[in-house]
């Protein structure tokens, strides 16, 4: 019984010290592979240990499969969302995005849902917007907004340069909150990344002039004027009426006008 | 001393063996047919383009059919010559326990990589019929070609350290059941095994981390492989060959130590 014990201690010791050996050795090439494949994958570096857990158990037993996947459990959250299913909806979204967090679409479509449709859904179940307080309203619509702007802010941690996520962050902001300087900061990030659609930038303009800041939005439409490339989906010219309209609106003398500057 | 006859001749019968069997005809044909469906689950797609789903479906479908035959193959392969007592024959004969091992292990290996062949073959195909077809003027360049193979052989080396830890399992099982389940959970724990290698510096209790150190230790990072997303589509960035090399080498090592150590329990065992 003994000799048993101890040629079992043995193997086990053999097999322990053997292979921290060949993980010893294999230290320095793991690290390389390792450094490359997570550069590629942002759901493979460490959030949190529970959430990265799964992401691996997803990635490791299905790979590529995910996608489809997720697209299919995106069509049972769809179902959740048609019968105004709350909670369903809540852990179909952390669940597709768990499975698979590298299309834009998901990260978007479901803060559309928790941000615009279910403070509907609350405020009907509570009443409805007649029965409800405006305060009480608000609340759930700030609730919401704010559940929305979450999710959005991990999709940032996957596609840090998306253009896409920070106009609908600088929305929500925007159309939710009314928080005008909160989402012209948003906006103006997203001006800022190569994918951006021009129309952000002037987007960005308005907010500083709904915030009383028409002098900066002055300035900072001429610099975008002079930046805007020859492409008629910039709309150089739209721009440049924005520009009119503010100097109007500053009563700039025409010495002093961008239009002269440049002539 | 290796002897290459007798590695060869059990290399040989093992694979005849396996591709007898008609498990590996369904996972080839449910392989095969997933790839050909890609197009028509592409409808259901609505995050990414469509060639970039058809080569992470494919990809996905080599992953996890192959795991699964590889798992099935090895456990199956190794453990029947036990549970048959056929093990005792071909030991009694002048077969050492290594080139037993071995020979299975390369049975195996051959029999993935006509797996592997045929669906990597079958991918290229599939997708070189729809790149043409995309209405577009510039198709070259839209799939690198050479990459889904380079995926083919990297999955390839995966399934040899599977392959390997399925046999130093089955060295020491009692059970054919057994054998299969620990190995899954292996594949699932080398997947895994990342996170304890990077949060072990995060564990205070010092017990606690020395054990996640040995448990990270002992376990390749077998996420190490899931590179779909840098090979094949347009946008991919692609592999260097020295990583690729160092992957091969990463995998041969594990598998070699594998190896060895179920050659050490199963010419210890009683059978």
């Amino acid at each position: 019984m003994e000799s048993f014990i101890l040629r079992r201690l043995q193997s086990w010791l053999v097999a322990v010290l053997l292979l921290w050996l060949a993980a010893f050795v294999m230290r320095p090439i793991e690290r390389a592979c390792w450094q490359l494949v997570q550069s590629e994958q942002a759901e493979l570096r460490m959030d949190s240990l529970g959430k990265s857990a799964g992401q691996g158990v997803v990635l490791g037993v299905l790979g590529g499969l995910r996608s489809l996947v997720a697209d299919f459990a995106w069509l049972q959250l769809n179902r959740y969302w048609e019968a105004r299913d709350r909670v369903g909806l809540n852990v179909l979204i952390r669940l597709v995005t768990r499975i698979d967090p590298r299309p834009e679409f998901f990260w978007i479509n479901s803060a559309r849902m928790v941000g615009y449709d279910v403070p509907h859904w609350r405020i009907a179940t509570a009443g409805g917007h007649a029965l409800l307080s405006k305060a009480e309203q608000g609340r759930i619509i700030k609730e919401q907004a704010n559940e929305a702007l979450a999710l959005l802010e991990q999709a940032l941690n996957y596609h840090p340069n998306s253009a896409r996520l920070k106009v609908e962050i600088g929305q929500i902001y925007l159309n939710r909150l009314q928080d005008y300087e909160s989402a012209a900061e948003w906006f103006l990030r997203a001006s800022k990344e190569k994918d951006a659609p021009y129309y952000v930038a002037r987007i960005y303009a308005d907010l500083l002039v709904l915030q009383g800041k028409t002098e900066v939005a002055y300035t900072f439409l001429k610099e975008l004027y002079l930046s805007l490339p020859d492409d008629p989906m910039a709309q150089a010219d739209l721009v440049l009426d924005r520009i009119c309209e503010l100097e109007v609106k500053l009563e700039l003398l025409s010495d002093a006008r961008f239009r002269e500057d440049r002539e | 001393m290796l002897r290459l006859d007798q590695i060869l001749a059990v290399c040989g019968l093992t694979f005849t063996e396996a591709v007898r069997q008609k498990f590996f005809y369904i996972v080839l044909l449910m392989g095969a047919g997933m790839l050909l469906g890609a197009g028509y689950f592409q409808q259901f797609d609505f995050g990414v383009d469509e060639l970039k789903f058809v080569i992470d479906f494919s990809f996905g479908t080599l992953f996890f059919l192959g795991s699964i035959l590889v798992i099935a193959a090895s456990t199956q392969l190794f453990y029947s010559e036990i549970e048959n007592r056929t093990a005792h024959t071909l030991l009694a004969k002048p077969i050492r326990h290594f080139d037993f091992i071995l020979g299975k292990f390369f049975g195996v290996q051959l029999l993935m990589l006509i797996f592997v062949i045929l669906l990597c073959g079958l991918m290229t195909v599939l997708l070189f019929l729809r790149v043409r077809a995309l209405p577009v003027v510039e198709v070259d360049g839209l799939v690198h070609y050479g990459e889904i193979w380079l995926y083919g052989l990297l999955q390839w080396a995966r399934f040899g350290v599977l392959s390997a830890a399925c046999l130093l399992v089955g060295s020491f099982a009692r059970s054919y059941l057994y054998t299969m389940m620990v190995s899954f959970l292996f594949m699932l724990v080398g997947q895994l095994q990342y996170i304890a290698r990077e949060s072990h510096s995060e564990i205070t209790w010092l017990p606690l981390r020395w054990l996640v150190q040995v448990f990270a230790g002992i376990f390749p990072n077998l996420q190490i492989f899931n590179v779909g997303d840098q090979l094949g589509h347009m946008n991919a960035t692609g592999l260097t060959s020295l990583i690729a090399i160092s992957m091969l080498l990463y995998a041969a090592v594990y598998a070699w130590v594998y190896l060895c150590l179920a050659w050490w329990n199963f010419k210890r065992r009683e059978l």
